[in-house]
């Protein structure tokens, strides 16, 4: 697994492991910095904030912020935005896993075009997407609903998955699913009990993946929601006022939203990463 | 790396089973047309809309105009007469290519850190990615108030007390705050995708390579770096379908200034309607940048195809 190319002998070997763990000191303070500085100023209080010189650790930590991060607006927020990003995980994956399981098992003319446009129409900026997208709403007074949203999302998050979920279903051999015909399965049969199974790396990984990008989704929450239906990036972002900013509460805020699909990555890592791995780079 | 064990070779198998398979086609084209079909709605509806939209000229506040159809006329605008395009394809291509660049080169002396076995290595990387969690808009907020301010921030706290002037980051090098505050979201996600490269390296390949001499430079050269090619290309694409799209940072970092010169084609399609209230010409200001993009992006896959190729021979 690992790849030790240091010269043999026991002495510049041990010096070696010093360099690496200083090395991987430094990078973590690097890549850590602004997320760390995020929570110190989250537990600081409000006359704290600004001291000058900055300081790293907070004179006098409190929770207070915290706690006021927490009240019914905030948990409104996050209701929302947790509804909206498992509807979004759950339309977009069987919709995914059956496009990409035809566009692996059909031979059709074209079929190697589809997957082309559909990720190269991916480059538009989605800013031009509120407009058409208000109207079709707005048709269908779908404007501040979750329903609204959802169909809003699956415009970009389906052909993310479409893509990743090819590459598992491209390596899996045909036969086994005949095999699993020959002995009595339907054809639908034989999807749920040998692709579905076997693709669930590639599964896990897309529906990570999806569960972060309408997490985190903040142009058209911006576009077509309001009030009480907005989702937490816009809620959290409305404390940073014209003049006057709650910078203590816009940080407490910030970690409670970063650490749910943290902590959810913290244990899915090693699937998340093969998967989006293995699927794309076989396809 | 499971899926792995369980794939055949494609051709090996289908020219054996292909007869038997072919009448069955049918009855798979009915089950499985719904799917592509609803797949092509479903991502290319709202493109179509866009690419309607831009052959007309549609004001939204000035309803009594109608929406009259204008054929290339906007396109025709932006390519000949629109500066603040023409400047903003720029500073998107600058911005695109040295975050990428920046975020990827970083990403691989990280990965290749990584790689290595040390004590506590699993949280290490678990806790790097940290950055690519906090919300885009949330991270330009930090950077702007906490670090690149030019009177509280950390950055101007270790300028002056090294004796150096003062520098207003966000106005002076508006481009490179912007790379800045991307790069370090985005070399996570690179770091993590060659990691899991590196991982799948067979040691016999190196062992080989070493036996025959490569070792250090050469060995990264020649045998690492083409072996990963795969998965740089994955960060690339995936980098930038992303990087170009780029908005909450600069919407809350710079706002496309000073002047126009961190507007990129995404943030001025966004003025374009938010402030201009003109959707056609945003419309087509659109359907450019997809071209735009795809080029960039072949671009820089070819660009990588052939330092590879280089690399292999």
């Amino acid at each position: 697994m690992s790849s030790q190319s240091f010269a043999a002998g026991p002495g510049r070997q041990r010096l070696g492991q010093a360099a690496v763990y200083a090395a991987v000191f430094l990078t973590m303070a690097f890549f850590m910095f602004p997320f760390v500085w995020m929570i110190s100023m989250a537990l600081k209080p409000a006359g704290e904030v600004f001291d000058f010189p900055p300081s790293l650790v907070p004179a006098h930590p409190t929770l207070h912020n915290f706690q006021s991060a927490l009240n019914p607006s905030f948990l409104r927020y996050a209701l929302n935005s947790v509804i909206v990003a498992a509807a979004t995980t759950a339309l977009t994956i069987p919709v995914a896993l059956l496009s990409a399981y035809s566009l692996s098992r059909l031979r059709f003319p074209g079929r190697k075009s589809i997957m082309t446009i559909v990720i190269i129409t991916q480059l538009l900026p989605l800013a031009v997407l509120v407009i058409p997208m208000y109207q079709i709403l707005a048709d269908w007074h779908l404007l501040n609903t979750y329903v609204g949203l959802v169909i809003t999302y699956l415009a970009f998050t389906v052909p993310v998955s479409v893509w990743l979920l090819r590459g598992f279903l491209v390596g899996l051999p045909v036969e086994l699913e005949e095999a699993a015909q020959i002995d009595g399965s339907t054809r639908i049969g034989a999807f749920f009990r040998i692709v579905v199974p076997l693709t669930a790396p590639g599964i896990a990984a897309a529906a990570t993946y999806v569960f972060f990008l309408s997490w985190q989704e903040f142009l058209f929450a911006l576009s077509f929601l309001s009030g009480d239906m907005s989702t937490l990036p816009i809620g959290v972002l409305s404390y940073i006022g014209e003049h006057t900013t709650n910078w203590g509460l816009l940080m407490a805020s910030s970690t409670l939203v970063c650490v749910p699909v943290f902590v959810v990555f913290f244990f899915l890592q090693r699937q998340f990463i093969a998967g989006l791995v293995q699927g794309s780079v076989k396809g | 790396m499971s899926a792995s064990t369980i794939s055949v070779p494609d051709a090996a198998s289908s020219s054996v089973t292909g007869r038997i398979r072919s009448p069955r086609i049918p009855a798979r084209l009915l089950l499985l047309l719904p799917a592509i079909i609803y797949l092509a709605v479903l991502t290319q509806a709202p493109f179509i809309l866009t690419l309607w939209y831009s052959v007309h000229k549609w004001i939204l506040d000035q309803p009594d105009l109608g929406r009259p159809w204008v054929g290339i006329e906007n396109f025709k605008y932006a390519i000949t007469q629109d500066t603040v395009f023409q400047q903003a394809v720029l500073t998107t291509l600058i911005i695109t290519v040295l975050i990428i660049a920046v975020s990827l080169l970083l990403g691989l002396g990280f990965a290749l850190l990584l790689n290595r076995k040390f004590f506590g290595r699993g949280v290490v990387r678990a806790l790097m990615i940290a950055p690519f969690f906090v919300m885009p808009t949330v991270n330009a907020v930090v950077w702007k108030n906490f670090f690149l301010d030019p009177i509280i921030g950390l950055f101007d706290w270790l300028l002056t007390s090294l004796h150096l002037a003062r520098v207003d980051f966000l106005t002076s090098y508006p481009k490179l705050s912007i790379v800045a505050i991307a790069s370090w979201q985005w070399t996570p996600f690179m770091m993590l995708i060659l990691l899991a490269g590196l991982q799948g390296m067979s040691e016999e390949v190196r062992e080989a390579a070493r036996i025959d001499g490569a070792a250090g430079w050469a060995e990264f050269r020649h045998i690492t770096l083409p072996l990963l090619a795969r998965y740089i290309e994955l960060c690339i694409l995936l980098g930038t379908i992303y990087v170009l799209n780029l908005f909450g940072e600069i919407r809350v970092a710079t706002q496309g200034g000073p002047g126009t010169e961190s507007t990129t084609v995404p943030y001025y399609v966004y003025q374009t309607i938010h402030d201009y209230n003109d959707v056609g010409s945003a419309a087509a200001l659109g359907v450019l940048a997809v071209v735009f993009a795809s080029l960039i992006a072949a671009g820089l896959l070819r660009l990588l195809v052939r330092t590879f190729r280089e690399g292999q021979a």
